[in-house]
């Protein structure tokens, strides 16, 4: 069933072709939400608020992009979050270490493959942490989600500058920090910097 | 022009123009124009690989599987026990208003009188001379007055209202308690929708 249909169903109440809907944008949302506040539970609580949300608001959708939508309600979300904990901190690679998210995907990948994806996370976790919201926003949509500049655009409710603008600025402050973390890197990856 | 977005003092792109340039976000003239600048200019070619290769490290960042699912069941929806307001807000919603109509109805609040000891209403007042009046109650004594000018200076201890309702104040009892108890209800709903719409 297309995004129009499983949408169309889900106005007239039906909860499954609505959790169709969830399940496949549960995983976007959810990593959206733990790149943005750095936390595995706050991020589940966060995913969840932004989908019980939808249901309740699904009626005043109408046209439009809803993947953008939704990530709008996520990014509201994830702004009031980190605006009322005032939280603003960076993840610690022990906090990773103890994340079960990051144990080993399957039997064969490899102790160093598993260490190497883990201190990967934690390092582009730390410089988002650094980022300021609207910069971090900006690059965990275009480059760890893939959006395009324009959709981007529809999710802030800004102009397409205004994202080109955050994103560079972001990259920027990343690059920066990517050269000072450098040793951390897999090895393809210190050359250029 | 693409210079009109470069950095003008040096003549270098700036990091906007390497960003979108690496994005292939240019237009035909300043992509052409970044191109050219930077197959002579060495130091700007470092800066656009250092941009190429945060890009690439973030777009390779692990794609992390959530731990559970999201989907919405019935212990997630919102509770529709009250007028189909959901959750915390419609008990909040629901006894602020039995709270109100509670009050609304109490004789205190609705200027009924107070009542005697038999549980009729009386009505306390003075009259021209300055003397504290009762009146109502249903005892042997109709009305019973006290004697002694200046006791209550002048100001009616109370409002009350024959048991009827009917009365200077107890006409307007019912309509006001019905409206008080609606505006209640009314604004509990308006909170309610506006809390919802934030998100």
């Amino acid at each position: 069933m297309d995004e129009e249909m499983l949408l169309s169903a889900s106005k007239a109440g039906d909860a499954g072709a609505f959790n169709s809907l969830v399940e496949r944008y549960q995983a976007p949302i959810y990593n959206l939400a733990l790149r943005m506040v750095g936390d595995s539970g706050a991020a589940e609580d966060l995913a969840q608020d932004t989908f019980v949300s939808v249901y309740r608001n699904l009626h005043t959708f109408h046209t439009g992009n809803f993947r953008a939508w939704l990530f709008r309600i996520a990014a509201n979300a994830c702004r009031d979050y980190l605006r009322s904990a005032r939280v603003r901190r960076s993840l610690s690679l022990e906090l990773l270490t103890e994340n079960p998210e990051f144990a080993p995907q399957s039997s064969e990948e490899s102790p160093e493959g598993y260490t190497l994806r883990r201190e990967l996370s934690g390092v582009i976790q730390r410089g988002l942490d650094l980022l300021p919201q609207d910069q971090r926003l900006a690059v965990v949509m275009v480059d760890v989600q893939g959006f395009s500049y324009e959709e981007a655009a529809r999710v802030v409710r800004a102009p397409v500058g205004t994202i080109k603008s955050r994103l560079s600025r972001g990259r920027e402050a990343m690059r920066a920090h990517l050269v000072a973390q450098r040793e951390l890197l897999p090895g393809h990856f210190r050359s250029g910097s | 022009m693409w210079l009109t977005r470069a950095k003008r003092d040096t003549g270098h792109p700036g990091t906007e123009l390497l960003s979108c340039y690496l994005d292939g976000e240019l237009r035909p003239a300043a992509l052409q124009g970044v191109g050219q600048h930077l197959e002579r200019c060495e130091p700007c070619r470092v800066d656009l690989e250092g941009l190429r290769d945060a890009v690439a490290l973030l777009r390779a960042a692990p794609l992390v599987a959530p731990r559970r699912s999201f989907a919405v069941g019935p212990e997630a929806l919102p509770s529709r026990a009250w007028w189909g307001v959901p959750g915390r807000m419609g008990q909040v919603a629901a006894a602020a208003a039995v709270v109100v109509l509670l009050l609304a109805a109490s004789p205190l609040f609705s200027g009924a009188g107070v009542p005697d000891s038999t549980g009729f209403p009386v009505q306390v007042g003075m009259d021209r001379q300055g003397t504290l009046t009762t009146s109502g109650g249903s005892g042997p004594e109709p009305a019973v007055s006290l004697e002694g000018p200046g006791q209550v200076d002048g100001v009616a201890a109370g409002t009350g209202a024959p048991a009827s309702g009917e009365g200077p104040s107890g006409g307007v009892t019912a309509p006001w308690s019905l409206g008080l108890a609606a505006m209640a209800i009314a604004a509990a709903g308006l909170l309610w929708r506006r809390l919802l719409h934030q998100r």
